[in-house]
Parts: C-alpha cells; sequence; structure tokens
C-alpha cells in the first residue's frame, strides 16, 4: 500500500474537514501566534482592562497534555496536580488516625467506592486535576469555572462577600462548595468552604475531609500558555496541621471549546471487585 | 491487509472516572481479533461490542472499555471511525470479575478496509499531533512500524 498516498489525502482532507470539527478544533480568536499559525504560549499573560492578569481560557493539567508536564521548582513536592494530587512524594499530609484508615482501605481497594464512578460530581480541588479541561470564564462580579467533566461549574464570587466562619452557617453544603476570590499582586487567591459530605475524596489519592475543610488556592498565570496554582488545604477534623499540595500545573488548550459531558451510561461498578 | 491503523489507548493503563485496579487487572492481557457489532458512543466511555470466534467456530461476544467520546474525538476519532461489520483487533486487558469485559489499550483495524475517510480523517489528527510536516510513518519520530507491519499511531484513546 502506497503511504504517500494516504498522506497526501490526508491534507486535502485537512481542508474539507473543518467544517465538521468546528467546536473541537476552532481558531481561537484574538490570541498570540508564531509566524507558523501556532498559539505563542510564552507571549506574556494577558491582562483584564482593569490590569489584572486575565485568566481566562481552557485549560488542562500538563501531565495530561501532549507537551507533558513542565518540572516542579527546586524543592517542591513531586507529583500532585494530577493522580498523585499531593498524597506522594513530598506532598503527603499528616492524617488524624480517623483519617488514616479511612484513606487505607480507599488504597487496598483501589478506590472502588469513589461516587465518580457512579457518575456523581467531584469535589474541590479534584474536579481541577482531571484529564479534562476547564474553562474560565472571567463575569461581572464573578469568576466562573465550567468543568468539562460531567458539565460541572463553580462560581467565585469577587464582589467584596465573606465565605461564614463556621460550617453549621452552611445552609445547604454543596460538591463544589462556596467560593470567593481576593487578588494579591498577580495571584488570585479562593477560598472555599461549605463542600457537602458525599464530595469522597478532595483528591485523585483519595483523601477524605470533614466539614471544617477550607481550601486556598492561588492561581497564578505565568505567561500566555501556562498556569500553577498552590493549593493549601486546612481541615482541623482531618489533618494534624494544614498542608500544601504539590503545585498544580496546567497549559493552555489553544483552538479547542469545551464539550458537554453527561454521564449517561455506566456499567462498570457492577465489574469493580475491587481487589 | 498489510496496514492496519491502530488507535493506542495509553501506554500504561490510567486510573479512569473509576479506578482502573478496581475493576480490570493489568495482569490479563487480551487479544482480541472479531467482528465490530457496535461501537456505542456514549459517556462516560465508549464501548466496543465485538464477537470473537476462536478456531472451533464457537462465538463469544466480548465489551470492550474506550475513553469517553470526548477524549476519543481530541485524539482523532469519530462516532464513525469504527463500522459494524469491521473486522477489529483489540488489545488491552480483562476484567478482574473474569467476564468477557476488557479495558482497551490499543485497537486496530486493516488500513485497506477503513473507509478512506476515516483513516485520513485519523491521519490528519496524527499529522496535526506530530508536530510535523507530512512524513512518512517510518520516518515519524511519533509513529512507529513494527515487524508485522502495524502503523502504529500516537492517537491516543485515554482511558478516562
Amino acid at each position: 500500500m502506497n503511504m504517500r498516498a494516504h498522506f497526501v489525502t490526508a491534507a486535502l482532507f485537512a481542508l474539507s474537514g473543518t467544517l465538521s470539527a468546528q467546536w473541537f478544533d476552532y481558531p481561537t480568536k484574538g490570541i498570540p501566534r508564531l509566524p507558523d499559525g501556532k498559539a505563542n504560549l510564552n507571549a506574556p499573560a494577558p491582562k483584564t482592562p482593569d490590569g489584572k492578569p486575565d485568566l481566562s481560557g481552557v485549560w488542562l493539567g500538563d501531565q495530561w497534555s501532549p507537551a507533558g508536564r513542565r518540572p516542579n521548582p527546586p524543592g517542591e513536592g513531586r507529583g500532585g496536580g494530577g493522580r498523585g494530587g499531593g498524597g506522594r512524594g513530598g506532598g503527603a499530609p499528616e492524617m488524624l488516625p480517623w483519617a488514616q484508615r479511612v484513606f487505607d482501605e480507599r488504597r487496598a481497594t483501589s478506590l472502588r467506592d469513589d461516587p465518580e464512578a457512579r457518575c456523581m460530581p467531584q469535589g474541590v480541588p479534584k474536579a481541577s486535576t482531571l484529564p479534562y479541561p476547564f474553562e474560565i470564564v472571567n463575569a461581572s462580579n464573578k469568576t466562573l469555572i465550567l468543568f468539562e467533566m460531567y458539565s460541572l461549574r463553580r462560581q467565585i464570587f469577587t464582589d467584596g462577600r465573606e465565605l461564614p466562619k463556621d460550617a453549621k452557617d452552611y445552609a445547604q453544603p454543596s460538591w463544589m462548595g462556596y467560593s470567593i476570590g481576593k487578588w494579591d499582586g498577580d495571584e488570585f487567591v479562593v477560598t472555599t468552604a461549605g463542600i457537602n459530605d458525599q464530595v469522597w475524596n478532595i483528591d485523585l489519592a483519595g483523601h477524605p475531609h470533614s466539614d471544617a475543610l477550607r481550601i486556598t488556592e492561588r492561581y497564578h498565570r505565568v505567561d500566555f500558555g501556562h498556569m500553577d496554582v498552590n493549593v493549601t488545604i486546612d481541615d482541623p477534623k482531618t489533618y494534624a496541621s494544614q498542608w500544601t499540595m504539590p503545585v498544580m500545573r496546567y497549559t493552555l488548550l489553544p483552538d479547542t471549546d469545551l464539550f458537554e459531558f453527561v454521564c449517561e451510561k455506566n456499567i462498570d461498578p457492577q465489574h469493580m471487585v475491587g481487589k | 491487509m498489510k496496514y492496519f491503523l491502530i488507535f493506542v489507548v495509553a501506554a500504561a493503563p490510567l486510573l479512569a472516572h473509576h479506578s482502573f485496579a478496581a475493576e480490570f487487572d493489568n495482569k490479563k492481557p487480551v487479544e482480541l481479533k472479531g467482528t465490530l457489532v457496535e461501537l456505542e458512543w456514549v459517556n462516560p466511555h465508549a464501548w466496543i461490542h465485538m464477537e470473537v470466534t476462536d478456531p472451533s467456530g464457537k462465538v463469544t461476544k466480548w465489551d470492550c472499555e474506550l475513553g469517553s467520546p470526548n477524549l476519543l474525538m481530541r485524539n482523532g476519532w469519530r462516532r464513525d471511525s469504527l463500522k459494524k461489520g469491521d473486522v477489529i483487533i483489540v488489545s488491552g486487558s480483562q476484567a478482574k470479575d473474569g467476564s468477557n469485559l476488557a479495558n482497551a489499550r490499543t485497537v486496530s483495524l486493516p488500513m485497506a478496509s477503513a473507509s478512506s475517510t476515516r483513516a485520513h480523517r485519523a491521519i490528519r489528527v496524527l499529522r496535526a499531533r506530530s508536530r510535523s510536516r507530512l512524513i512518512p510513518p517510518h520516518r515519524n519520530p511519533r509513529t512507529q512500524v513494527s515487524q508485522e507491519g502495524l502503523t502504529r499511531s500516537q492517537l491516543r484513546v485515554l482511558d478516562w
């Protein structure tokens, strides 16, 4: 078989294939590009009209992107951001005895009982560590994070409101919790609480939480194509002390948009034996 | 039938939207050659339903799990990448519970029988991903041609 013929025809198809592909490879408008037309991921980070860094865009964890994961700076924990989620390498937290028992049982059964396998939502920050992109959208008085996986979304209020201090003050604890965002220099600092007890694991490693969980995320858009997020977990009912996950690193996905993802038909759980 | 178009699932088992290890056994590799009954294009996983005929003529049904349609599409697949009646080879890992269920690592089909549109679309994505000009597969660092004449593309079918 003549492979050259295949490749030549492939080029012709590339011209005709655009129309049917306008949601996953439609060129993003208004982004910096290199002479060859590719997005310039190393261009400076954009700013919003009020001079703050503009975090908007479609982002994917480095470890899932074709270019691979950027290494952590010296001294920072390994792994994290993705499957390790802080549970491996330098970022392992010290758990209270009940949490350690739960965690060990989960690891021993290969996370079989994770409700995500039954199409239930992820929590924070786990939803940001998956191999599906999420999109940050600037809105008036809030920032939205739209997650492709399971079509979830977070609202981060930037209108000056404060989070209730105590767990009992959250009338309706939720999967994604309640979030407020403030700027600290070039970092967007998001604090989240009010996460419900149906959130099973806060990361892919399987770490548990209590109603005292408070998460602080610091978003830093390093340049046009790269963003780092530092996550600190504060949950005195679960962990012996506050701990920080290894930095989560994201690469911008240009020229694509989110798809709908409804977890509609799931036949796995009946086969999940765990061990 | 000399060339096969191979859709690579992943270099190593990945955690899925469910845990890989909770359901599948990477010590139970399977290679299934059979006929496609249906490519079921649903979330959270697309499925290959196929029939495998053993040397004695006995037909066995198998269900093979792929990634989600979203991931498959970003990696070059379309809902019509496989058609009923296609002869395919699926390699992957069998379910721990012993049922005729597998997590697909690669899916290959004869280039000659793949409709030209499907094959070319896949190659187009491969080419885009290789970030290079049109070059023959054996010279493409992201493509290997094995001794069996199989063209291993980098069209990953991530298992999530």
